[in-house]
């Protein structure tokens, strides 16, 4: 299987606080991973990492077979936090274009690209919106514009971090089906802290907390859930999230029901 | 009004409003977009610094003033790229630091008195052919740049780590900006001087950021109202024989606290 993502041995730190610990990663074309994991765990820093953001300390990683600075035009990215770009005199339309910059990066853009634009909007479903001001919006229209940003960069690899935090139930169903649908086309790899919405989507889920839990079926494993919550799944099992997400998990299950 | 036109000195002043307001418009929008005021600001004093050092070696001081201005932006912008915390404090220091070494130097030079005043306030009403032809150069080479680069700088300004993954060389433009506003600021520093400098890149920007719904706009209405308040500010100082940059100063501010008070209802 052509590998799109593949981490070798990857450790990463701020300063001397070590985020990522000796990480390896394989991400074959067309899966769709969820990644999972406790605040601080490292998930933006693994993304930033993929996008050549951030430069491991130790370890290879490489992109479509490529370093990632060589490949990184070939990805999307939808950042966490977009509430540091409020304040800025630019309209929905305007900042969805910069998805297709083009080569002459003129003043006014093609047609092609704004029929691009368009798309994207209309896929995320806030056309209407598209000359109110970005910074004017609700956080979770202003999640939107960004979701619909990296669309329209056409990429290979759309990497998403916690891009529906702020959507409204209705609109993340609607955003989850247009996620597999991109799904056939390229890979995606999506932090969440939904657990049910990502795993019943997901081909692939990975838990991050300084090391990496992988595992290459849409199933959250009762390890990951020790590695990102603690040491006691059980808890977090009888707190709701449905069983059918689990795999097989013998024991534990009959502690659960206690 | 028409009748200040004879006067060779007024049109040289006018034209150097015209020319500085576009060059603040442009620049001061995106300091003001990108936070990059203070460094701005950094640079203005260093180049007092090297007015001094310049005096001291016995160079020309507007060489002095662009190497010295050159050399410490060009760290500062290594500062603000690496965004590590307390950007805004290390570039604090070096401000006051180029400063200090000025007067130091014009101490130490016998027999030199740099008039600090005109540093700080310019003249603009003696200005030079030469001047104004330095500027009308850098002007145009702004203005161009931003035709043809105008998305790459949105996307530079708007949203850095975005542009790194679009494979943009976003070190590059951060550094070709900086050098741009260093140069920009030490020409516009020795005609309307460094508070002046500071003001047009800030308060134009400022009200214009509440009115302007493009970085195009914003780029725009900012050089209309820099140019506006220059033009007023020199009426004011011809009519009243009043020092002129200090003059335009308090026509901006006074369009500032106008447009603030215009849109608190909208709040
Ligand atoms: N710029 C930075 N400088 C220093 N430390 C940082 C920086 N960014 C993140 N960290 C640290 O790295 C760790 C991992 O951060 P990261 O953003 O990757 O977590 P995360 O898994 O995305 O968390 P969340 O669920 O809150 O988004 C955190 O402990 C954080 O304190
Ligand atoms: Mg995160």
């Amino acid at each position: 299987m052509k590998m799109d993502i593949v981490m070798e041995n990857v450790s990463f730190s701020y300063g001397n606080k070590t985020i990522l610990e000796d990480v390896s990663l394989h991400i074959p074309e067309r899966e769709f991973l969820a990644v999972i994991g406790p605040n601080g765990g490292g998930k933006t820093t693994l993304l930033k990492l993929i996008l050549g953001l951030l430069k491991p300390d130790k370890g290879q990683i490489s992109i479509l077979g490529k370093v990632p600075e060589k490949a990184v035009h070939r990805l999307g990215y939808v950042p966490q936090d977009t509430s540091n770009y409020v304040q800025f005199p630019i309209t929905v339309m305007d900042t969805v274009l910069m998805g297709c910059l083009g080569e002459k990066y003129s003043i006014s853009p093609t047609m092609k690209h704004r029929l691009q634009a368009i798309n994207s909007l209309e896929k995320v479903g806030i056309l209407d919106l598209k000359n109110e001001l970005t910074g004017s919006l609700s956080q979770g229209q202003r999640q939107r514009v960004f979701i619909a940003r990296a669309l329209t960069t056409d990429p290979e690899i759309l990497l998403l971090d916690e891009p529906t935090s702020s959507v409204d139930l209705d609109t993340q169903k609607a955003f989850y089906d247009t996620l597999l649908e991109l799904n056939s086309r390229m890979t995606i790899v999506i932090v969440s802290h939904d657990l049910f919405a990502v795993t019943s989507h997901a081909t692939a889920v990975a838990c991050v907390n300084r090391k990496i839990c992988y595992h290459s079926e849409g199933e959250i494993k009762p390890e990951m859930l020790e590695l990102a919550y603690g040491t006691c799944p059980v808890e977090l099992i009888a707190h709701g999230i449905p069983h059918r997400v689990l795999g097989v998990h013998g024991e534990r299950e009959k502690l659960s029901h206690d | 009004m028409i009748e200040i036109l004879q006067y060779e000195f007024m049109r040289n002043a006018i034209m150097a409003a015209v020319l500085s307001s576009l060059i603040c418009g442009l620049i001061g929008t995106l300091i003001v977009l990108k936070r990059l005021v203070i460094l701005a600001g950094g640079i203005a004093h260093a180049a007092y610094g090297g007015v001094g050092l310049a005096a001291f070696m016995g160079i020309p001081l507007r060489a002095g003033a662009l190497f010295f201005s050159l050399f410490l932006s060009l760290i500062m912008g290594r500062i603000t790229l690496q965004k590590k915390a307390r950007a805004d404090t290390a570039i604090g220091v070096i401000w006051a630091v180029g400063m200090a070494t000025g007067v130091i130097c014009i101490d130490l030079t016998p027999g030199y008195g740099v008039d600090l005043m005109s540093y700080l306030f310019g003249s603009i009403l003696s200005v030079s052919k030469i001047d104004l032809s330095m500027m009308g150069t850098i002007a145009i080479l702004g203005i161009l740049m931003c035709f043809r680069y105008y998305r790459l700088i949105l996307v530079y300004t708007y949203d850095e780590d975005f542009a790194r993954t679009r494979g943009i060389n976003v070190t590059l433009i951060h550094y070709l900006l900086i050098i741009f506003i260093s140069v920009s600021v030490v020409l516009i520093i020795r005609v309307v001087g460094l508070i002046l400098v500071i003001a047009l890149l800030t308060i134009p920007p400022s009200i214009a950021e509440g009115y302007s719904r493009s970085l195009a706009g914003m780029i725009c209405l900012s050089s209309v109202l820099s140019l506006l308040f220059s033009l007023c500010g020199l009426w004011v100082s011809y009519t009243y024989d009043l020092t002129s940059g200090a003059s335009i100063i308090m026509v901006a501010a006074a369009g500032y606290l106008l447009s603030k008070l215009l849109h608190l209802p909208c709040q």
